[in-house]
């Protein structure tokens, strides 16, 4: 594989699987939120029934402190991301935080109907729908309720130990804690594969954007534009800055456009001191070395006639790739189209060597049309094939 | 069971349908688990005769259906009738049955409805079962732990606020789950939708170049028609390979089902398609090779330019790489303002659209370009604000950026 086409795919890669974690983190980020609003709530709702009930003041204060720490943690965790690297300590600390509180409620009402706290806490913590923090909600709570259940029987009036009726309330135990981590990997290994998908057509969409405007008359969006883009630009913030009669602050960031992405020095000669926070936006807008802005226009011309069907969402439906036909003699004709295709030159491209088809079919996965069979067969007939291909180019083809 | 976990393991590539057909799967093992568990107690306890037989034959009864259903491959009718088996012994249990785990018995329910994480069904069955829960607490406190408790209304009435709070709270995990799956589903839709027109207008473009540049499009390119039948011929000599028992004739029908496949360019296929006299072979060939032909919009061209967009240079953009809407790529207004003026002139500037004749050669006119961000769909890249902005500033944008 040519080291260009091993950096592309590379940089792709890279940048599909860093959105999909983003995609994650700014999830749970939103549930640290939700949790923290939720506990704020029943934080109230404990000291109420805790003031009501007449237990001791000392157990009072423990368990409204303990829940006003951790609504504390999962807030300052939400507004103050980058001060902790890793949302997933706010579960944690959560989780733990959380069963401790039942274990505390259980024993202070010594009641079996407190029992089911658990389950509560259980269903608090599946809001972060985190997939290690299930892990250790479903763990958790499975360690606490045996503990309790077989270990401390006083706190269900006698109840619990070693009892016919220990051992089924034992058994719905596993049954929850067994059905409901099932369902949260189920949920969350096809919510990733759901993120992956997502950023996988973001990336798609834009590479079909840099495909169109390679299609480009030429001069249309290369270093001169970027240039021509630039000066229309100034002209048109100049008008509006005296039109509002404000300080023309657009020129300065202007100059460090063109330094930046035509390598102009002279142009940010004099201009204010570029501050660390602007760089990425500035990046945002590179017209010759990034073209971002142009994939951002391009989509905005697509978008006036498009409306999503509001349906349920299923991956496959969306994301399966048009297979080659079934009917085998039809298959063995699409196959030798879709080889032949592309790797005849075209107005719009110049066409792929078999070599280079083979890379980009086995480098991905989700974009191979082929059958398992018929990928073998071009990889064993690579030469063949591209024989045939440059014999009917040079016009020395016989059939 | 390790069949299960298996699948289990590997569900992010389960369709719908099979991830249903495995959590059924999964809950039938627990009921009869749990069926074996607790039938034989309507015998010990002191229930009539009817009672004690109707009880575990209406459990087999639902049970079978369930298990039909799921053979047959109606994965949700027999989610629905595992549920109906839960709630049913949930309801016996909980009315004739004043043990200790009753109550617990609704959380288990509960968690099988929650289990199959559908909204719909949570909020019909569970709201349900929670509802007649806590109804059936209020009017029969001593039916659900009688003996345990002194029936003091506060701890029946904390008993209903657990039940309730747990339905709430996962009633509240469901409508996180969806409306964020929601989003991205669009999200990936639109998106979609974007990519299939992007690439309709490249073969377009595509068309359009061959017609100025006087070349053969390559449907008409005969050396591409012989390079076609040449690799055909190779995949036809390895099938030969692999099965020696298929005929000849095999190697013939390639080479004029090429040539029947590259005559269907130049066809109506409606008109072959709804010929009664057409020999049914070649309407079979015409109906399966129509979404792979090369003047068409469809499997083929789609499959060709995926590839195709994978040999563009990738974008060395990391921060906000795929951000398109302003507020995510800006936080300083003037860098916004920046971008709205490019937006503009690309728009104002290039062909982005089809002309009456179809070819790609329609540049958007100012007031196409005012009705495109006026318009709702606009709000995935530009906010109100931007908008405004425009509205408000539009003489300069035309005077300037046209």
């Amino acid at each position: 594989m040519s080291e260009a086409f091993l950096w592309n795919h590379q940089t792709r890669m890279d940048a599909i699987e860093r959105e999909a974690r983003m995609q994650g983190t700014r999830v749970l980020r939103g549930r640290l939120l939700v949790v923290a609003v939720l506990l704020t709530v029943f934080t109230f709702m404990v000291s109420v029934t805790f003031l009501l009930s007449g237990v001791p003041l000392e157990a009072w204060v423990a368990n409204t402190g303990l829940l006003l720490l951790l609504v504390l943690v999962n807030f300052l965790f939400y507004f103050r991301p980058h001060y902790f690297g890793d949302l997933k300590l706010a579960t944690y600390i959560t989780t733990l935080g959380l069963y401790l509180l039942a274990i505390g409620m259980v024993s202070v009402f010594e009641n079996p109907g407190m029992f089911a706290v658990l389950f509560l806490v259980y269903a608090v913590i599946s809001i972060y729908q985190e997939l290690r923090t299930s892990v250790l909600n479903g763990a958790t709570l499975f360690v606490v309720g045996t503990v309790l259940l077989f270990y401390f029987p006083e706190v269900f009036g006698g109840a619990a130990g070693w009892s016919p009726d220990t051992l089924y309330l034992f058994a719905f135990l596993v049954i929850f804690v067994f059905l409901l981590t099932a369902a949260f990997l189920i949920l969350l290994k096809r919510r990733r594969r759901v993120f992956f998908t997502s950023a996988a057509v973001k990336e798609e969409q834009f590479n079909t954007f840099e495909l169109f405007l390679s299609m480009l008359p030429p001069g249309r969006i290369d270093k001169e534009a970027a240039k021509k883009y630039y000066e229309d630009v100034e002209r048109f913030a100049k008008a509006f800055s005296s039109e509002v009669d404000v300080p023309d602050v657009f020129s300065d960031k202007l100059q460090w456009l063109r330094r930046l992405d035509l390598k102009d020095t002279e142009a940010a000669k004099g201009t204010s001191t570029l501050s660390h926070d602007e760089v990425p936006e500035l990046h945002q807008l590179l017209l010759k070395r990034i073209r971002k802005m142009y994939y951002v226009a391009l989509k905005a011309s697509q978008q006036e006639t498009i409306r999503p069907k509001s349906r349920r969402f299923d991956l496959q439906d969306e994301t399966s790739l048009p297979a080659l036909a079934s009917d085998e003699e039809v298959s063995l004709v699409t196959f030798a189209v879709f080889v032949t295709a592309l790797s005849f030159p075209k107005p719009v491209h110049k066409g792929l060597t078999v070599e280079q088809i083979l890379n980009i079919l086995t480098s991905d996965p989700f974009l191979n049309p082929l059958p398992e069979e018929m990928l073998e067969l071009l990889k064993q007939n690579k030469q063949r094939i591209q024989s045939i291909i440059d014999d009917e180019l040079r016009g020395e083809g016989s059939t | 069971m390790r069949d299960i976990y298996q699948k289990i393991r590997a569900s992010e590539f389960l369709t719908s349908a099979e991830v249903l057909q495995l959590k059924v799967s999964l809950v039938m093992f627990f009921l009869l688990l749990f069926g074996v568990l607790t039938l034989p107690v309507t015998f010990i306890e002191e229930f009539t005769l009817t009672v004690a037989i109707v009880v575990p034959l209406t459990f087999l009864f639902l049970y079978m259906i369930t298990f039909l259903f799921l053979v047959y491959g109606k994965a949700r009718l027999a989610m629905h009738f595992s549920i109906y088996t839960f709630i049913a012994l949930t309801v016996y249990y909980m009315g004739g049955w004043g043990h200790f785990y009753s109550y617990f018995l609704i959380f288990v329910t509960l968690t099988i409805i929650i289990f199959y994480q559908d909204i719909t069904t949570y909020i019909i069955y569970g709201g349900g079962l929670t509802a007649f829960a806590i109804i059936f607490m209020q009017a029969n406190p001593d039916a659900v732990l009688a003996q345990y408790v002194n029936g003091e209304a506060l701890s029946i009435l904390i008993r209903q606020a657990v039940l309730l709070a747990f339905f709430i709270v996962f009633l509240l995990y469901f409508f996180l789950s969806d409306s964020y799956l929601e989003t991205v589903n669009n999200e990936i839709v639109r998106n979609h939708a974007t990519i299939s027109r992007t690439r309709g207008l490249i073969l377009q473009r595509n068309e359009d170049l061959t017609y100025r540049k006087e070349i053969a499009p390559l449907y008409e390119d005969d050396s591409f028609e012989n390079a076609v039948k040449r690799i055909a011929g190779i995949a036809v000599e390895r099938r030969q390979g692999e099965h020696p028992e298929r005929s000849k004739e095999t190697e013939v029908n390639i080479e004029e089902l090429v040539e029947y496949y590259f005559f269907l360019h130049h066809q109506n296929l409606e008109s072959i398609k709804e010929k009664q006299s057409a020999p049914e072979l070649a309407l079979r060939y015409a109906r399966a090779f129509e979404p792979y032909l090369l003047n068409r919009a469809e499997d083929m061209n789609e499959l060709i330019y995926k590839v195709l967009s994978r040999c563009v240079p990738a974008s060395p953009l990391i921060y906000r790489r795929y951000a398109t809407h302003f507020n995510s790529m800006f936080k300083t207004r003037s860098y916004r303002i920046i971008a709205l003026a490019i937006l503009y002139r690309f728009l104002a500037n290039e062909a982005t659209k089809r002309d009456r004749w179809g070819k790609v050669d329609h540049i958007l006119e100012h007031t196409e370009i005012k009705k495109l961000f006026k318009s709702p769909q606009i709000r995935t890249i530009l906010d109100f604000e931007d908008v405004t902005f425009f509205l408000n500033h539009e003489h300069l944008f035309r005077a300037y950026l046209s």
